[in-house]
């Protein structure tokens, strides 16, 4: 079976790159795929922290490419979901141990018995940036509704609309405040889609449930409760190919706002 | 003339360079209270740049004597600004006093002070102590260890920059072997156990882990522990240096190097040798320790620890606090439980210091001291 490569990328650092590979690529394992993490992020490796298998990793990317070990063999299983494995990054080590090459033999072998191979991208344009481009089809742009993440977004979107072989990308803004849009303060989602213009894949709200799930090394999705987890669940079923409608991030949390957001819609109508 | 001092500015081929040489003669004790002679020889100067390098002789309190130049235009120059032109001969004179006043000031110096030179003795004490001595392996076996001490320090500022050689050398050789070894091991002893991914094979020992995680260290366990402990290690190696002279044996790991290190280690940093390791401080999460021999480390150990690289199953593991998240010694895996809760600051009274041996074919961790409440 011929899957697909996803990178995940941004540019600037700290907007939720491995956050999102690592929701993302459960909530694809959940609905059934079949799903390889690949941390390309070499040096300054999180994403097995974020999943919780910081203690199985035994090889790691630059091990299979120095050939100390077979592909199967650096492949981690999630202690919950059999279909999502994790190909970690050496911590050891730094960039350069890997090159664009052979990254992309790496995915085209992955391509071969997964469905969807996801790449976390590092910070940056430089070497790491480069190979984690290298072999994948489509591309997600995560972004933060902040001018600096938005610049960056920019020229990363520039840089991959000039690679070959990139059909299409996609943008996910992250940490969205509905309270601040609505008092001016923060950037709207359709502000920034319109500076960027670029095709929407996701808009997940700031949820303080991110810190607890990433210093429990557990993805928010598997929260049913959590509003950041629904919207990567749906972000999971919008790459699959499914038109879902973008969750209303102003829902009423407290009873209070429900009261008072029923009463609005009163005076709204009269 | 003796109160002259000359700085050869010929090799110069721009004015930066110029200025570097003369902040740098002035450096020098020499030149105190003298006054400059420039040896320029062709090199052509406009006023501003003669302006400026006659105040910088001046910031360093002293003046310009004179200029020796072939070049006419310089020539016209320093004519124009009344300073001196000297002639090469003169120049010449100049060095040549300056090195004789030299000499003999040397020579006052080694009169005065009647030093003989350093007795072989002290020589050799100092190279004993400092690590310059070869001939260790000759040495008796009582003096090995003060030796050893000696030369910690040294031995690993040497072993700072080959880390990199040691890594690719034994990724090469041992490493790769090792590991050879260890997956076609770990295969045969799982035999039952999925070849495709190596998670299956580490659930097969998860039992073995968790066994490790419920033992309480009764009774039961610390007398096997401090029985082990001292018929096995104190007696026997006592023995062994006080009775046997070293010989051409294989290596054993009693007999290993040990390596020394004063510091924190920090996620990425990677510490591989060959022979025992000793680590005064903490060892984060991320970074790695990889031994021959033993490895000890005074202070808390999160990070991966992976001794006897070489398949000495005997090698251990101790630390003053295990949060170690996964622990390796020759071909045997164990890991952390998940879900265990590792507290951000581990605090110095909860310290329970361990020690990780192989006990059949599982690494179990035994406790080294236990507070009598």
């Amino acid at each position: 079976m011929a899957g697909t490569t996803i990178v995940i990328t941004s540019g600037k650092g700290g907007v939720g790159k491995t956050t999102t590979s690592a929701n993302i690529g459960t909530a694809l394992a959940k609905s059934g795929m079949k799903v390889v993490l690949i941390d390309t992020d070499i040096g300054l490796r999180n994403l097995d922290l974020l999943l919780g298998l910081e203690n199985r990793i035994v090889y790691t990317i630059v091990d299979v490419v120095e050939e100390r070990c077979k592909l199967k063999q650096a492949l981690v299983k999630d202690k919950k979901n059999p279909n999502l494995c994790l190909l970690a990054a050496a911590q050891t080590r730094d960039k350069s141990a890997l090159n664009a090459d052979q990254l992309k033999d790496i995915c085209d072998k992955l391509k071969e018995d997964f469905d969807y191979v996801l790449i976390d991208c590092p910070a940056g344009i430089e070497q790491g940036f480069q190979n984690a481009i290298a072999g994948a089809d489509r591309a997600i742009i995560v972004t933060t509704p902040e001018m600096s993440a938005i610049r960056d977004a920019d020229r990363i979107i520039g840089l991959l609309e000039a690679k070959e072989g990139m059909d299409e990308y996609h943008l996910l803004i992250n940490r969205v405040r509905p309270q601040m849009i609505k008092s001016n303060d923060m950037m709207s989602v359709e502000d920034v889609v319109e500076i960027l213009s670029c095709e929407l894949i996701g808009i997940i709200p700031e949820d303080t449930g991110i810190i607890t799930s990433t210093n429990k090394g557990e993805p928010i999705v598997n929260d049913d409760k959590s509003l950041a987890g629904r919207a990567y669940l749906n972000v999971a079923k919008r790459i699959q190919g499914e038109s879902v409608e973008f969750i209303d991030l102003d829902e009423p949390k407290t009873l209070i706002d429900k009261i008072k957001k029923f009463f609005a819609n009163m005076k709204a109508k009269a | 003339m003796a109160e002259n001092f000359v700085i050869d500015l010929t090799p110069c081929l721009t004015t930066p360079e110029m200025i570097r040489d003369i902040s740098n003669a002035f450096e020098s004790p020499e030149i105190k209270g003298k006054e400059i002679v420039l040896k320029l020889k062709d090199f052509q100067l406009n006023q501003s740049q003669m302006l400026s390098i006659k105040s910088l002789i001046m910031s360093y309190g002293s003046s310009l004597y004179g200029i020796e130049t072939t070049s006419l235009i310089t020539k016209q120059l320093c004519e124009n600004m009344n300073i001196r032109v000297i002639s090469p001969d003169v120049v010449n004179e100049i060095t040549k006093t300056i090195e004789e006043q030299k000499e003999e000031k040397q020579k006052e110096i080694q009169e005065i002070l009647n030093m003989p030179e350093t007795s072989p003795v002290i020589d050799n004490s100092l190279d004993v102590l400092y690590g310059n001595q070869t001939e260790s392996n000759d040495s008796s076996s009582e003096f090995y260890s003060f030796e050893n001490a000696g030369n910690f320090k040294e031995r690993f500022q040497e072993n700072e920059a080959p880390y990199e050689n040691l890594e690719q050398n034994s990724d090469n050789q041992t490493e790769e072997e090792q590991n050879n070894d260890y997956q076609e091991e770990q295969l045969s002893e799982n035999s039952e156990a999925d070849e495709e991914v190596n998670i299956d094979e580490n659930e097969e020992q998860k039992e073995e882990i968790t066994s490790i995680e419920n033992e309480t260290p009764d009774f039961d366990d610390m007398s096997v522990y401090t029985k082990g402990y001292d018929e096995n290690e104190n007696d026997e190696v006592i023995e062994e240096i006080s009775y046997k002279p070293p010989t051409d044996e294989p290596v054993v790991p009693d007999k290993m190097e040990t390596l020394y290190i004063h510091q924190t280690l920090r996620s990425g940093q990677c510490v591989e040798y060959d022979g025992h390791v000793v680590i005064i401080g903490d060892c984060h999460p991320g970074s790695e320790i990889k031994a021959s021999g033993d490895i000890t480390i005074w202070g808390v150990l999160g990070s991966i620890a992976h001794a006897g690289i070489k398949g000495n199953r005997e090698a251990k593991i101790r630390a003053l606090k295990m949060n170690a998240v996964q622990l390796r010694i020759a071909d045997c895996y164990s890991r952390r439980p998940d879900g265990t809760n590792i507290p951000y600051i581990v605090k110095s009274s909860t310290f329970t210091p361990e020690e990780a041996r192989i006990v059949d074919n599982g690494i179990v961790l035994y406790k080294i001291y236990q507070k009598e409440s």
